[in-house]
């Protein structure tokens, strides 16, 4: 297998320098709690320890470390604030929003102070004339597109998490979604951020106009991870909604007889908002728990959603339809209405959850290739499934090759945890291989920070440090994510609760 | 004028050389395109330093194309022609529309600077689309950012830092574009508003209602050639709608757009095609001084009618991009904030004016570029000094020597 590459023990730049782990005085948390609380509130700050246990891990849960404290600031201004305290005392910042992260990007690797945003929810402008919003970073992705029915107008990114996810959270992992192919991912949609640098100071970056003047640092800090500072706001464009919509579910014997569509479809010039695929072991698990009427030996199912004008919209789902049954589609499903779509989409929708049918945990991967090679990584996903005996089931933006594996695992089985790290690893380098990446959408998190390595040269990172740097030189924002200093931390970091010792 | 070499690399190991010896002999480091934006009157933090032209015509190779997975990867120095003319029987393009000025413009040029067309209402600007590149860096070495996929959010976004940074940090050497297929058709639409005031409704309209326009462009003064009628109202400026899409979402929209508004006249598709290759060349004569505003888009009417009489304006109506030219005028400098300017006598009253539109234009966020036929580009924007010390220093991290020029915005 290819072996992990080992991340250098000192930054590549020759400034060679121990900060491999905060050592938290536990007398700095206790001397600005005070001062915290006096900011906060009572509500705002959380110490006792059964309450910090909820903040140990995120939606990746293979590994756990608490935070030593939590604030729930309600402004820009509280956040701030909040900031030059922890400054004072050289704390860590690990800023969170839900808690959704699916690469432990708000795991409290060496404990510091957890920066909570969800008590900033209010949207505080909306334009439609100049088609944006401003919003704080805590309000939950869907809340925005709640607020704006009836307008005309949505925020188009929509990572399957929209109920809970924060927009501060998404935009800090440019987050994708379904329906990225045609829209774009959420960077394509931040127009500016404001964010609280490392010593309180706040920076706005970009604004209302696109292409505004300067160095592009709002394009630096979405995607960061909260290594660069803490986002608290974020501009971001509404797109109007599509007069309509068609969404197609084609059933198929092969997985290459899916592939084959995918690329006519865009051969032919055709954009879909969607093209999403999920394979045989998926559809079993969707079909034993909800009971659609697919066939239990079909080999993949893809969603093809075009969304236009009604002018030229049935001239495109027809063409799309002829493609599908010239790879001989054995079943296909339109949907015009509103409800009809929800229905096509709740197998794809409703797939992790059915999984749960399969094993205790499961663990999602996030890696891209040329979508070209789709059939490709599936056959390295199954060669990987029988070499570590487990079980891997795939769901896929396939239009942007954008893969997740879940590999079902049992927590309490350590073999099995081991199993699916290196399986999990095997994988993401072979994307690496096929001219790919590790992660479209997830991030780097503490996870895979060891990959990066494998995708880029010691001179690429060091110019990525050097980024950081210069926003963060003391490395207490949310240290240890997207780029690794010393060892990687995911080996020491502890179980997960659950997980035998 | 210190410029005592002008260098033309066929390689990017050539160019690596290149830029590592002149680093080494303390010169200073000029990237060049096809030299139709920058100005080579770039300016340096040590004054009057001796500096060599790196010219990237000769790095202009086709280093990947996979039209199937609708990405490509090129030598920065490729001209926007050569790589549309690549693309075209694939049915695909990279969805920026910039001048191609004569064929010179290049890849890298379009993207140190940022440039756009009357598409990018719709499409969005180059940060949408680059997705990797390889940047030279001063001390020779070249580091990749993003790679050759479509999503990726592995590392910090360095190849859209690199956008818009004037060739300051390093020089921009391969570059991976997403692309989008073709449009089967592309029609306009010439409206001849009475005023700005007019315009700026009209605009709202067709931003809102039922059609999704691809441009929506103001010409002012309306000129002659265009159409008659718009020339002869006089005050308002001619509005050009365009859509581009499927043939039957255009048809449609061209028809709902002479149904709604009286008096639309609506192109065919050949001189849709011919108005449209106009309109990307840009309507604003060569002159003397040239800008180039954003705002937002409901601010633009407001910031027309700040601007001094003589003006010529091409606009991007949605996507609040002013383009403009004065054919006789020296006060540039003193609206842009410049001590040293003096100004022409005659021209006291128009440089009080566009001085109120540079204000104007910073109080609604907005920015502007200045450029004279024969100066540096000026960038007026307000920003605080926290994010000019963030700039700074990140210059200073990634270009420590000061090899590469200044960006007009932080002089």
């Amino acid at each position: 297998m290819a072996g992990h590459a080992t991340v250098p023990d000192a930054v590549p730049d020759g400034t060679s320098r121990d900060r491999s782990s905060f050592r938290i005085d536990p007398r700095a948390i206790g001397a600005c709690l005070d001062e915290l609380r006096a900011l906060c509130g009572p509500d705002g700050v959380v110490t006792d320890r059964p309450s910090l246990l909820t903040y140990e891990n995120d939606a990746f849960t293979l590994v756990a470390a608490a935070p030593d404290a939590v604030i729930l600031p309600r402004s820009t201004h509280e956040a701030a604030t909040a900031l030059r305290v922890l400054a004072a005392h050289g704390l860590p910042i690990v800023p969170r929003g839900a808690g959704t992260s699916l690469a432990g990007g708000t795991v409290a690797v060496d404990g510091g102070v957890c920066v909570c945003t969800a008590r900033m929810r209010e949207i505080l402008e909306i334009n439609l004339r100049d088609r944006y919003a401003r919003v704080q970073a805590g309000l939950a992705n869907l809340k925005l597109s709640e607020a704006l029915a009836g307008t005309g107008y949505h925020f188009a990114p929509d990572p399957s998490s929209q109920m809970v996810s924060t927009i501060g959270g998404n935009v800090a992992t440019n987050a994708g979604g379904p329906h990225t192919l045609k829209l774009g991912v959420t960077t394509n949609h931040v127009l500016g951020v404001t964010m609280i640098l490392h010593d309180g100071e706040v920076v706005e970056l970009g604004g209302p106009c696109d292409d505004a003047a300067g160095f592009d640092l709002r394009s630096l800090a979405v995607g960061s991870e909260g290594t660069l500072g803490l986002i608290t706001e974020a501009t971001v464009r509404l797109a109007r909604l599509p007069e309509t919509v068609r969404t197609l579910l084609a059933v198929f014997d092969a997985v290459e007889n899916a592939a084959q569509t995918i690329s006519e479809v865009i051969g032919a010039g055709i954009l879909p908002a969607a093209l999403e695929m999920i394979d045989r072991l998926t559809l079993q698990c969707v079909e034993a728990a909800f009971h659609f009427g697919f066939p239990a030996d079909a080999g993949a199912v893809l969603i093809i959603e075009l969304d236009g004008l009604e002018f030229g919209i049935e001239r495109q789902s027809a063409a799309v339809r002829a493609i599908c049954e010239g790879h001989r589609c054995r079943e296909l499903r339109v949907a015009e209405t509103a409800e009809r779509r929800s229905e096509l989409w709740k197998c794809r929708k409703k797939a992790f959850g059915a999984y749960g049918r399969l094993g205790k945990s499961c663990c999602t991967q996030d890696g891209v290739v040329p979508r070209t090679r789709v059939p490709d990584i599936l056959r390295v996903i199954d060669e990987v499934g029988r070499k570590y005996g487990l079980m891997i089931a795939t769901m896929m933006h396939a239009g942007d090759g954008n893969i997740h594996p879940v590999l079902m695992y049992d927590p309490k089985d350590e073999r099995d945890v081991q199993n699916v790290l290196e399986g999990s690893s095997e994988i993401l380098s072979a994307c690496i291989r096929m001219g790919g990446t590790v992660t479209g959408e997830h991030g780097i998190g503490i996870e895979k920070t060891r990959h990066l390595a494998e995708m880029f040269s010691p001179a690429d990172l060091a110019a990525q440090h050097g980024v950081r740097e210069v926003f963060d030189p003391m490395h207490r924002c949310n240290p240890h994510k997207m780029l690794a200093l010393g060892a990687p931390c995911l080996e020491r970091l502890r179980p997960a609760r659950g997980i035998a010792p | 004028m210190n410029t005592i070499a002008r260098l033309e690399p066929t390689s990017l190991d050539d160019a690596a050389r290149m830029v590592r010896e002149s680093t080494a002999a303390g010169l200073g480091v000029l990237p060049v395109g096809g030299a139709t934006r920058m100005s080579p009157a770039a300016s340096w933090a040590s004054g009057g330093r001796e500096r060599i032209e790196l010219r990237t015509r000769g790095l202009d190779k086709l280093i990947d194309l996979s039209p199937g997975d609708l990405t490509v990867s090129v030598e920065a120095g490729m001209t926007i022609a050569a790589l549309e003319t690549l693309l075209a029987p694939h049915g695909i393009r990279v969805p920026l529309d910039p001048p191609l000025a004569d064929g010179r413009a290049t890849v890298g040029g379009m993207l140190a600077t940022n440039d756009s067309g009357p598409l990018q209402h719709s499409l969005g600007t180059a940060r949408d689309f680059v997705i990797g590149m390889s940047i030279l860096l001063a001390d020779g070495t070249v580091i990749k950012a993003g790679g050759n996929v479509v999503k990726n959010v592995a590392g910090y976004d360095l190849h859209r830092l690199m956008v818009g940074s004037y060739g300051s940090l390093g020089l921009i050497a391969q570059v991976n574009f997403k692309l989008m297929p073709r449009p089967e058709a592309i029609r306009l639409l010439l409206l001849a508003p009475q005023s700005f005031a007019q315009a700026d409704t009209w605009t709202e309209r067709l931003l809102s209602d039922r059609v999704r326009p691809a441009l929506i462009d103001w010409l002012h003064p309306a000129p002659a050639e265009w159409n008659a009628r718009a020339a002869a109202n006089g005050e308002g400026p001619l509005l050009v709608v365009g859509f581009e899409g499927l043939r039957e979402d255009v048809d449609g929209q061209v028809a709902w757009v002479e149904r709604e508004f009286r008096g639309a006249a609506a192109l065919d598709a050949e001189a849709s095609r011919a108005r449209y290759e106009l309109l990307r060349m840009r309507c604003i004569e060569a002159a003397q001084v040239r800008f180039r505003a954003s705002v937002p888009s409901s601010r633009v009417a407001m910031s027309l009618q700040l601007l001094p009489p003589g003006v010529r304006v091409h606009v991007h109506a949605g996507a609040g991009v002013i383009h403009g030219s004065l054919k006789e005028w020296n006060g540039t400098q003193a609206a842009a904030g410049d001590p040293r300017a003096t100004g022409a006598s005659g021209d006291r009253e128009a440089s009080a004016l566009l001085r109120e539109f540079a204000e104007y234009v910073q109080r609604c966020r907005g920015w502007m570029k200045v450029q004279h036929a024969d100066g540096c580009p000026m960038i007026v924007r307000s920003v605080s000094n926290a994010v000019g010390g963030l700039e700074r220093r990140l210059k200073q991290r990634l270009d420590p020597g000061g090899v590469f020029p200044n960006p007009p915005f932080l002089s």
